[in-house]
């Protein structure tokens, strides 16, 4: 048995044996984990040549998935209404030269390159929030409005069918619909359910018209509980023949993540799902395309306060782990770049902040360095991969979540061990599961004491030892962090 | 005119706002609580303190929030609509007193509290402590709540509406001042128009940097050092009761007024200003002296914001950006506008029935207890935070009482500002309903620890003045505040708008005609209640 303390083990709470059994299956083929990478609004705000930087980090964190949204705004132009109230005889082009489209080909072909599944969509209807300064009035039917699915199909079309970019899986028809927001600052103002359902409906109907039949269409993109718990049991019950992807964003609490009452929350939305759609968990899945903490949200700036921290890290891993066993196969994190993002109000453009890093040129270089949730998503992103089985396992204390891997082809695996505690838990872990591995064992051990990183800036283990994932291992996690174990250095 | 205890709306919303429709909803489900409230507009009730405390209970909550900038509108709306949540809130003052409360009451849209409230000794002893309440009883009966702003009482009867400055412009320019900038921030008249002038100077040229503008319900400020009541009614001369808005006293703060538009002193355009649009000029750098409600929320808001645009702006570089100027009057004296002790009111539906009222009555009992305003503080005992007897020896991050103090556990402090971030616990917001909790601001970690000692060192000198006699509160007499004539119910709150535009359009006219001016603010409507006023108190 080989002993690995990340810590005090002395101190530690013991758990016992924890065994990834067979009989434990959470996903038989896991669709894998990304991030959202998002069309940078203006790189004219960013570090010069910080390009490769960003391809840099994105290597490293090895995304299975990623969302890139985008605006149509940007490209719709010469339009006209020709004098008459009636939007069927609306015309207008396209500028597919503009700095956003190269912006959005640059993430589309990295990509493309690296066989990342990706959803592409449009954040908002086109038009101006403040219906007074809005020439084209599509803002009160929303997606409804018969020219906006014409727009998003010759979108599709120009990227896929032109640009060859089949790595766009899946389509997203604006932005968490649930939200409302303010009458004249908010597109969707006007968007109820039944708009954004037509909507979806045109969308398909327009993607089959030009042969992108392939092409779906994200089933919901709403967030938080109470907008999912609205949209997906209609969508489940009136466009199940539609949608595959019963996409959402969860905005989670600190608390609802340490006690562990997010993974009853996202399972009970999935098996209330489930109920209206029996292909949900197996032609079907429910994917977060946008996760993150709700705690250190500040709503003003739209900025996330926690993401410097080293807690930000952990909980995310356990947020992660939580989602997993409550159904969800697939998790993109919100997100990667603070410069891709801006709030535009009164003083100007101010960025959002949520990223694992950041390449504004304004920036501070204490916040353009990758940040320890960067690290803590390279560990994950790496471990789960796609088509791997994951499993759970029982008999863990208070506070533990763990989430074991193991590749299609069994010869790599290994597990995630959460501690959510404010002491150090240590245990005896195997996986039942017989792999060919490797024969080593690479341990890393993410809290602020532990975290190591190499030269180069990248996480690196803090363990190598001789070891199989079918032997009993000795772990000590520490309190609020978590350890990786893994047949592969990741 | 709304001088209130303003929390600026964010324009992105987190979270669904769904509960927002729902509590519009028909259907009223003896289990499920719908509230609308001004302050719960980053808070969609979804996280986990609510969730115990719908357990606890055996209720669950719809919440849904009013922006700022229509909240009457939203309010009023719903009233029209009759389809009001069981529990909202309204901004309730004298002038617009019998358009919301006494209408509710009488129209038959918000539900009396129970007559007898021992039941709920916390809700009692915080109504039994407002010191206009036995105004707001119709045959007996209250219809609301005020939201108290210190349920602990001794709460200052002045409000923080004043100056907040660039002392670093006046630093800057100090070779152009005739005095060393204040250290104390204490300007004597002649000092404060100096400044003006040099800030107009220096800095107005671009011709979009003002050097004194007001938030726009409080144009124009510098009326305040030579009137002797903040709104409409005053004593005169006669012993009876007169226009405020042409006293002699009133005219000649109108003059100077005046005399700063005219020199673009006051150059800001006020008269076309939307509200909150001088507070963007101010945090945009626009704005040398400005006028505003500093209360805790509104003054930590225009800091942050500050900070928003520069993040690497330091505490003391902000502190100079937003220095509480001390302004001495041609008297000599400081002059602030008397305040309530609650603001805004918090109303039933008269569609619920007594036991859902009792269960809102409950929670609110509960929150307002010692364990449930620790919860709504602090969290959850044992995860949140831990009670540490103070004989103990060991450490803790607040003092609660002489007994015990409070460890903080599962708060976490950002990297960079070190200051806890918002854990979202929705009894800190359904706390909201019944008081402000201005008796627990120096014991929440989520008062800003750089902005709070300043507003507290400026409370302070300013309740010393008060005891010192150098501090005129301007207040409208209670026995005419609250008067509750016919004509004065229906018009008062009209009249004060239409006085207001008169000053404003006496500003800035070019051709402005004082003798107009004030026909407009003593004849007509004026007469006939004032003559109402002075008959019901018998001059």
């Amino acid at each position: 048995m080989a002993f690995v303390t990340a810590c005090s083990g002395k101190d530690a709470e013991y758990t016992g044996e924890v065994i990834f059994s067979k009989d434990r299956v959470v996903s038989l083929s896991f669709d894998g984990l990304g991030v959202e990478w998002g069309t940078y609004e203006d790189t004219n705000k960013t570090v010069k040549g910080s390009w490769n930087r960003v391809l840099s980090a994105v290597d490293r964190l090895n995304p299975a998935l990623v969302r890139c949204m985008t605006n149509l705004d940007w490209f719709v132009v010469d339009f006209d209404k020709h004098g008459t109230e009636d939007v069927e005889d609306d015309t207008w082009g396209y500028n597919f030269n503009n700095k956003q489209m190269v912006n959005a080909c640059d993430v589309l072909d990295y990509c493309q390159e690296n066989d990342v599944r990706v959803a592409f969509g449009v954040w908002n209807v086109i038009g101006n929030a403040d219906q007074k300064k809005d020439i084209y009035g599509m803002i009160p039917n929303a997606s409804a409005d018969p020219r906006w699915a014409k727009m998003c199909a010759d979108l599709m079309e120009y990227l896929i069918k032109v640009k060859g970019y089949t790595c766009i899986s899946w389509f997203v028809n604006t932005n968490e619909p649930n939200i409302t927001g303010n009458e004249g600052s908010s597109k969707n103002y006007y968007n109820t359910y039944e708009k954004w359902e037509q909507g979806v409906k045109n969308i398909r109907k327009a993607f089959d018209a030009i042969d992108l039949k392939y092409l779906d269409i994200i089933g919901g993109d709403t967030t938080g509980i109470a907008g999912c718990e609205v949209y997906l049991p209609k969508i489940a019950s009136k466009l199940s023949n539609v949608v595959n992807n019963y996409g959402i964003h969860m905005y989670i609490t600190q608390m609802a993540i340490e006690k562990g009452t997010y993974k009853d929350t996202i399972r009970s939305l999935y098996n209330t799902t489930r109920k209206k759609d029996s292909d949900l968990g197996k032609t079907k899945q429910m994917y977060i395309w946008e996760s993150g903490l709700l705690t250190g949200k500040n709503d003003t700036t739209d900025c996330q306060a926690l993401i410097r921290n080293y807690e930000y890290g952990y909980l995310m891993a356990d947020y992660t782990i939580q989602s997993i066993l409550g159904g969800v196969n697939g998790v993109v994190y919100w997100d990667l770049d603070d410069a891709m993002h801006f709030m535009y109000g009164a003083t100007g453009a101010t960025a959002k902040e949520w990223g694992m890093f950041s390449t504004l040129a304004s920036a501070s270089p204490a916040m353009q360095e990758y940040r320890p949730w960067y690290h803590s998503s390279v560990l994950l992103t790496n471990l789960f991969r796609p088509g791997n089985v994951l499993y759970d396992a029982g008999g863990l204390s208070q506070g533990m979540r763990v989430l074991a891997t193991v590749s299609e082809d069994r010869t790599k695996g290994g597990y995630c061990v959460v501690n959510s505690t404010t002491r150090p838990i240590t245990g005896e872990f195997v996986i039942e599961e017989s792999l060919k591995d490797s024969g080593k064992l690479y341990i890393y051990v993410y809290n602020e004491a532990n975290l190591k990183l190499g030269e180069d800036g990248f996480v690196v283990p803090n363990y190598v030892v001789d070891g199989n994932l079918n032997k009993k291992t000795s772990i000590t996690v520490p309190a609020k962090g978590f350890v990786v174990v893994s047949s592969e250095r990741l | 005119m709304k001088k209130v205890l303003l929390i600026i709306l964010a324009l992105s919303i987190v979270i669904s706002c769904a509960a927002g429709f729902a509590a519009c909803s028909s259907k009223d489900d003896e289990n499920v609580i719908t509230i609308r409230n001004l302050y719960f507009n980053d808070w969609d009730g979804s996280d986990d303190y609510t969730k115990m405390l719908e357990e606890k209970f055996g209720i669950s909550f719809k919440v849904s929030s009013y922006s700022w900038s229509d909240w009457s509108e939203q309010v009023s709306g719903s009233v029209n609509a009759r389809k009001l949540p069981n529990v909202f809130q309204d901004d309730v003052d004298s002038y617009n007193f019998a358009n919301t409360y006494r209408f509710y009451a009488e129209d038959g849209d918000v539900k009396a509290l129970p007559d007898d409230l021992s039941k709920w000794p916390n809700v009692k002893a915080l109504i039994d402590g407002i010191s206009d309440i036995e105004h707001f009883k119709i045959d007996g009966k209250l219809y609301g709540i005020p939201v108290a702003k210190n349920i602990k009482g001794g709460s200052e009867d002045f409000a923080p509406f004043t100056y907040v400055y660039r002392r670093d412009w006046a630093l800057e320019l100090q070779s152009k001042l005739s005095f060393p900038v204040p250290a104390d921030d204490v300007y004597t008249w002649a000092q404060f128009n100096e400044l003006l002038n040099v800030f107009y100077q220096e800095k107005c040229g671009s011709g979009n940097v003002y050097a004194l503008a007001d938030v726009e319900w409080g144009f124009p400020s510098v009326i305040n050092f030579y009137k002797d009541a903040p709104h409409c009614f005053v004593y005169g001369a006669n012993g009876k009761v007169v226009s405020n808005y042409a006293t002699d006293k009133y005219l000649q703060g109108l003059a100077v007024a005046k005399d700063l538009v005219d020199r673009q002193i006051y150059g800001y355009p006020q008269y076309e200003s939307n509200e909150g649009d001088a507070n963007k000029a101010y945090y945009g750098g626009r704005i040398g002296v400005f006028y505003e409600n500093l209360s805790l929320t509104n003054y930590t808001t225009l800091r942050k914001q500050i900070k928003n645009i520069n993040p690497k702006l330091s505490t003391e570089q902000i502190n100079n950006m937003t220095a509480i100027m001390k302004v001495q009057g041609p008297d000599g004296k400081y002059t602030l506008e008397g305040q309530e002790d609650w603001f805004s009111m918090t109303f039933f539906s008269a569609k619920i029935s007594d036991a859902k009222m009792e269960k809102i009555l409950d929670i609110m009992d509960y929150l307002l207890s010692e364990e449930g305003t620790l919860f709504g503080l602090y969290g959850e005992e044992g995860y949140d935070y831990e009670k540490v007897r103070l004989d103990s020896g060991k450490a803790y991050d607040y003092k609660w009482n002489d007994t015990y103090g409070i460890k903080l556990l599962s708060w976490t402090k950002e990297t960079g500002t070190g200051n806890y971030v918002n854990p979202f616990n929705g009894a800190r917001y359904l706390r909201y309903t019944c008081t402000l909790g201005y008796d627990i601001i120096d014991k929440d970690p989520l008062t800003d620890a750089t902005a709070y000692p300043i507003l507290k060192a400026w409370t302070d000198f300013m309740q010393a003045q008060e005891t010192a006699g150098q501090l005129r509160v301007l207040r409208e007499p209670a026995e005419v505040k609250w008067l509750a004539t016919e004509k004065k119910s229906l018009y008062a709150g009209g009249m004060l708008e239409d006085a207001n535009a008169s000053v404003e359009t006496y500003l800035y006219s070019e051709k402005s005609d004082l003798e107009k001016y004030k026909k407009e603010v003593t004849t007509g409507t004026w007469t006939t209640i004032l003559d109402e006023i002075n008959a019901a108190l018998g001059k």
